[in-house]
This record gives structure tokens, C-alpha cells and sequence, in this order.
């Protein structure tokens, strides 16, 4: 199998805080949710991937091209697309004239051919009739959707976005699912989320990265199996449970090592995710 | 939203198309260049100046109006280049837009400059139209009899020193956008940069300042002698200030040469000229970029010691009107 983004002992560090600790990673095609709490080297993992940032240690193929290389970086960015946390937009530029700016900065020259692309990718991330309005006059969501669509020029067949549906409401989301996944199946989806509804409806793949190291990857359902024999239901917090929380029917939903006689429930994502982050901050 | 259509061809870069997008990025920047306020609101003060030099009564006055009335054209083109340079600022760890493209900040920087050169060339025009118009005049009035002539044009190389100005101002603009979180503050450190260079002499009395001015005015005033001189004994193709004219100082009662010097205007385009390298240098930063400052700052150096070597004996070099 090709894989797509390969990683060995990648590390960096920022002062004496190391972001991404040796981590070892071989992401194939179709879309990869990254998990992890916050500060857990999520985005500094991405942006690596996305070449905007050098590691300090380890080694980096991202498309089977070093980013350390000048000529390689230039290759792997004319194929790669990038939705970072906060994209820089320029409030004074309307949606069109924004998008079509950064198809220029992707090497886009053909006028007709790059406008009919930005015609596209903004149909696609449902912004047509707002395009030709200021950037600074839209709203945070909107906004998060001019950025995916530049992120979408040219149909990159490395797709880097970090947290794309903050901000986006439950219909553009469920739309945003059906674009990501339309892309992962032409190319490879690589997205950080906080929203493990977003692994489990459309992730091939699921990292979960955890004070800068893999703490789990696999099949999102693999995630799940991680709690097996892990989650029982109560009406009150156990006393040996890692995690525990009131779930919507009033009942409390423990994670940990269940006592005997315990009412053991079907686990899911969260409980994989959940069981695995506070099972390591307890080590 | 919907789900793009997989059957759509990819739309892929050839790496040949490096330059080309460097060109449309070149357009683009200069038709929001354009757009802009700060070059049409420079025109409109630049007009005012040039009607209210017409009303100057001192020898050589709308002379030396001519170069100091572009200044604002150098300043609306400085403002347009730091809104351009600007654009990719981070702030609060806001990244800069499209920070992954294939196009880096060089050649952001590059388009951004080549992007200003239609209000380079418009105000070259400008200057162009000026000096035609004056030369259509007769000149301009710059000394008193007994001169075969008492009006002048301005010569090729003072012509060319606002047009280098306009490149100063424009690659100084971008150099500062790239550097400063607030285009506010890139425009109000120009505007004092600006007044430190060109107004020290002024302010303090320090000639060498005058050397490494952005702005040269002509013509030098050369003291000859006391009022008891018989003008009508001193060459005939001088140009002379006689003593009491309005501009003078009160206790002023000597003669004067009036008298510009091609030679001091031609050394002045080379020192611009090394500003013009050095800022376009600082715009586009990288190796190619240091080389640039180098080199910039070397004709630069070049420029003032020739202007201080040809400096007419006698003479001091003009400050700005202030």
C-alpha cells in the first residue's frame, strides 16, 4: 500500500514543550480524522504535514516527497490543499476575489479555466450566492467555508483541514461530510476534529494524538472496541471509573475498570476516544 | 453544499507557470492598487501644490516647487505599497493566507511590487506632463538680471529623481507592510522616516543630512560677495539673487549665483537609485534579496559622496521647504 503521508520519530519542539514527540505515522488514502484534547499536538502535527512547518527532528514524506527539500516542498504544495485553524483571509476581498487570489498563488493561470474552478469549489461548499460579498460583512461560518473552498482549488490530492466545521451549522456540516467524503475517494482526507460524530460517520481512519503522541490508530470502530468490557451504566459515578458523566436519560455513563455486577454497555467512539486520553493522563 | 463532481478534470499547475502566475498576481494587485484611495487622494494634493507654486514670488521658488510637489505622489504610492505588502501580516498567530500555495512570500513580495508600477508609471507620466507644460511655458523664473536668461527647465536627471522616487516609495511600502502588524504604523513610520531624512538638515543645520536626503532641490544659492558688487562685472550667463529679494534673510546684503547643477542631480538618481535596490531588496527579503540591500546600499553611498564631490564650491545643499 502507498502511502500517502509517512512519518518516523517526527518531533518538534516548541521551547522546552515538545508538540509532536517522536511520533510514527503511515496515512493511505480516504479521509483520517485526528482526535485529541486540546494542546495535544494536533495542529502541529498538520501543519507539518502541510509543509508550512519544519520539524526539528525525525523524517517527513508527505505524497513520497521530502518538505525539507525546496524543489520536493513546491512539488508536494502544488498538490496539496490546507485549512488551518485561523486562515489569514482578507476582510477588504469579496469570496470570489479571494478564492480566485489563492487559485492564483496555486499556479492557476488560466483565467477562464481558474475562475470556472472557483466557480466550483464555491458551488460545492454552498457559497455561490454569497460570493460577491465583502469578506469582512460574512459570518464565522461562512467565512470557514470560503476558506475550505480555497482549500479545494484544484482538487489536491492531499486535503489538509484543521477543525473544517468549527463554526459550521448542523446542515452545513452534514454537507461538508458529503464533500470530504467525495474527496476521499480521489484522493487522501486529512482533518482534525474535536467532533468524534465526524469519525465515526465519515473516517476511514481515526488518529488520536495525545500530549504529541499516537495514543491510537486504526479503524474508527477499532476505537470503539478499545472500551469493550470498559463502560458500564449507573445512577451514580463509580468508584473506580476514570470518566464519568450523566448521559441524556438521566442514567451515568462510567469508563474504567467496572465493578463486579455492573451493567456493561455497548461502547462507542467517544468512550474509545475518552478512555484512552484520561487513561494516559492518569499514568 | 454539494459533493464535487469526481468527473471534473484536475486543474494542475505546470511548474513553467511559476512566472505567469507571478504576473496575474501582478494584475490583480495592481487593479486593487488602482482601486485604492491612497493614489487618487496623493493626485488631488499633489494639484493643489502645483496650483498654489504658481503663486511663489522668491527666485527659483516654482523651480524648486516642481520636485517637492510630488512628494505626495511618493507618499500615496508608499501608503498603496503598504496596504499591498501588508496583506499576508500575521496577527495573533493568524497565519498568512494560503501559507501551503506554491507561490511563497518572495513571490508575493515581487508580485506586490510589480503591482504598483502602473501608479509608478502614472506619476512618472505626471512629471513628464509638468515638465512639457513648463518647457511650452518658456521655464520656470529662477535669478535676476543681468542673465541672458532668468528661466529655466529642469534637466534629465532632475527629471528622473522623482521617478525614482515614486520606486523608493513603492518598494519601501511593501518592505514595511511585510514587517509591521498595523498598516497604520508602517505608514506613520514612513511618514517619520521620511521627515528624518529630509528635514534634519533643516531642523538642525546639518548639511551632510541634505546628501541622503530622498529629495534634492535645485537651484543652490553661492554667495559672491557684498552689496557693494558690480553685478555687471560678473559673467553674463550667471544667474543672480541681488540683495533684499523677499526670500532672503533680513541681514542678508550679498549677491548670490543662482545656479543648479546637473552634475549634483545626476550623482543625487544614483544615491535614490541604491535606495530604490536596497527597498526592493528589503521587500523581497531571500538571498537574491540580501544581495539586493548590499549592492542598494553600496550606490547608495556612491550617490551621496558624488553629490558631496560636485557640490558647487560655495554652496549648501537645499533642505525641503518646509
Amino acid at each position: 500500500m502507498t502511502h500517502i503521508v509517512e512519518a518516523t520519530a517526527l518531533t518538534k519542539r516548541f521551547g522546552t514543550t515538545r508538540a509532536v514527540d517522536a511520533i510514527d505515522l503511515a496515512v493511505g488514502a480516504g479521509v483520517v480524522g485526528v482526535l485529541g484534547p486540546n494542546g495535544a499536538g494536533k495542529t502541529t502535527l498538520l501543519r507539518m504535514i502541510a509543509t508550512v512547518l519544519a520539524p526539528d527532528d525525525g523524517t517527513l514524506r508527505v505524497l513520497g516527497l521530502d518538505p525539507g527539500r525546496n524543489g520536493d516542498r513546491l512539488e508536494i504544495r502544488r498538490a496539496l490543499g490546507y485549512l488551518p485553524q485561523a486562515p489569514g483571509l482578507y476582510p477588504g476581498f469579496t469570496g470570489f476575489d479571494l478564492v480566485d487570489y489563492v487559485a492564483i498563488l496555486k499556479e492557476m493561470t488560466d483565467r477562464e479555466a481558474r475562475r470556472a474552478e472557483v466557480r466550483r469549489v464555491l458551488d460545492a461548499v454552498g457559497m455561490t450566492d454569497a460570493m460577491h460579498k465583502k469578506i469582512r460583512r460574512l459570518s464565522g461560518g461562512m467565512r470557514q467555508r470560503i476558506a475550505l473552498a480555497a482549500a479545494l482549488l484544484g482538487r489536491p490530492r492531499l486535503l489538509v483541514l484543521d477543525e473544517p466545521a468549527a463554526g459550521l451549522d448542523p446542515d452545513a456540516r452534514i454537507q461538508l461530510r458529503s464533500v470530504l467524503s467525495e474527496a476521499g475517494t480521489t484522493g487522501t482526507v486529512v482533518l482534525s476534529t474535536h467532533q468524534t460524530g465526524e469519525v465515526a460517520a465519515f473516517c476511514r481512519t481515526v488518529i488520536v494524538v495525545d500530549g504529541g503522541r499516537v495514543a491510537f490508530h486504526g479503524a474508527p470502530d477499532a476505537l470503539a472496541a478499545v472500551a469493550r468490557d470498559r463502560v458500564w451504566v449507573d445512577d451514580h459515578a463509580g468508584p473506580g471509573s476514570l470518566r464519568s458523566w450523566i448521559a441524556g436519560d438521566g442514567s451515568t455513563r462510567n469508563l474504567g475498570d467496572p465493578p463486579a455486577g455492573a451493567t456493561l454497555a455497548e461502547p462507542t467512539i467517544d468512550d474509545g476516544y475518552l478512555l484512552l486520553t484520561h487513561a494516559g493522563a492518569a499514568s | 453544499m454539494s459533493a464535487p463532481a469526481s468527473t471534473s478534470p484536475r486543474v494542475i499547475a505546470r511548474p513553467s507557470d511559476r512566472a505567469e502566475a507571478i504576473r496575474a498576481l501582478a494584475v490583480v494587485e495592481a487593479k486593487r492598487s488602482l482601486r485604492g484611495p491612497s493614489f487618487w487622494i496623493a493626485v488631488a494634493l499633489c494639484a493643489v501644490m502645483a496650483y498654489e507654486s504658481q503663486g511663489l514670488d522668491w527666485q527659483g521658488g516654482a523651480y524648486e516647487m516642481f520636485t517637492v510637489g510630488f512628494i505626495p505622489l511618493a507618499g500615496g504610492i508608499f501608503c498603496a505599497g503598504v496596504v499591498a505588502g501588508s496583506r499576508d501580516r500575521r496577527r495573533g498567530g493568524t497565519p498568512c493566507l494560503a501559507e501551503e500555495a506554491a507561490l511563497g512570500p518572495t513571490e508575493r513580495a515581487i508580485a506586490r511590487l510589480l503591482g504598483l508600477v502602473p501608479l509608478v508609471v502614472l506619476a512618472s507620466i505626471a512629471v513628464i506632463a509638468f515638465a512639457v507644460g513648463i518647457r511650452i511655458e518658456g521655464g520656470l523664473w529662477i535669478g535676476n538680471r543681468p542673465g541672458r536668461t532668468d528661466r529655466a527647465v529642469h534637466g534629465v536627471a532632475e527629471l528622473l529623481a522623482p521617478m525614482l522616487m515614486f520606486v523608493v516609495a513603492a518598494a519601501a511600502g511593501v518592505a514595511l507592510g511585510r514587517v509591521v502588524r498595523r498598516k497604520a504604523v508602517g505608514i506613520a513610520i514612513g511618514i517619520v522616516a521620511f521627515f528624518v531624512m529630509t528635514g534634519m538638515y533643516w531642523a538642525l543645520q546639518f548639511p551632510p543630512v541634505g546628501y541622503v536626503s530622498p529629495v534634492r532641490t535645485q537651484p543652490f544659492s553661492v554667495d559672491i560677495d557684498g552689496p557693494a558688487t558690480d553685478p555687471t562685472a560678473l559673467p553674463a550667463d550667471w544667474l543672480l539673487d541681488r540683495p533684499g529679494d523677499p526670500s532672503d534673510e533680513p541681514d542678508d546684503r550679498d549677491w548670490d549665483r543662482v545656479l543648479v547643477s546637473q552634475s549634483v542631480a545626476a550623482w543625487h538618481d544614483v544615491y535614490l537609485l541604491g535606495l530604490a535596490l536596497g527597498a526592493i531588496g528589503l521587500a523581497v527579503r531571500s538571498r537574491v534579496g540580501r544581495r539586493l540591500i548590499l549592492v542598494g546600499l553600496m550606490v547608495a553611498a556612491l550617490g551621496a559622496t558624488g553629490q558631496a564631490v560636485m557640490m558647487p564650491d560655495g554652496a549648501t545643499p537645499n533642505e525641503v521647504p518646509q
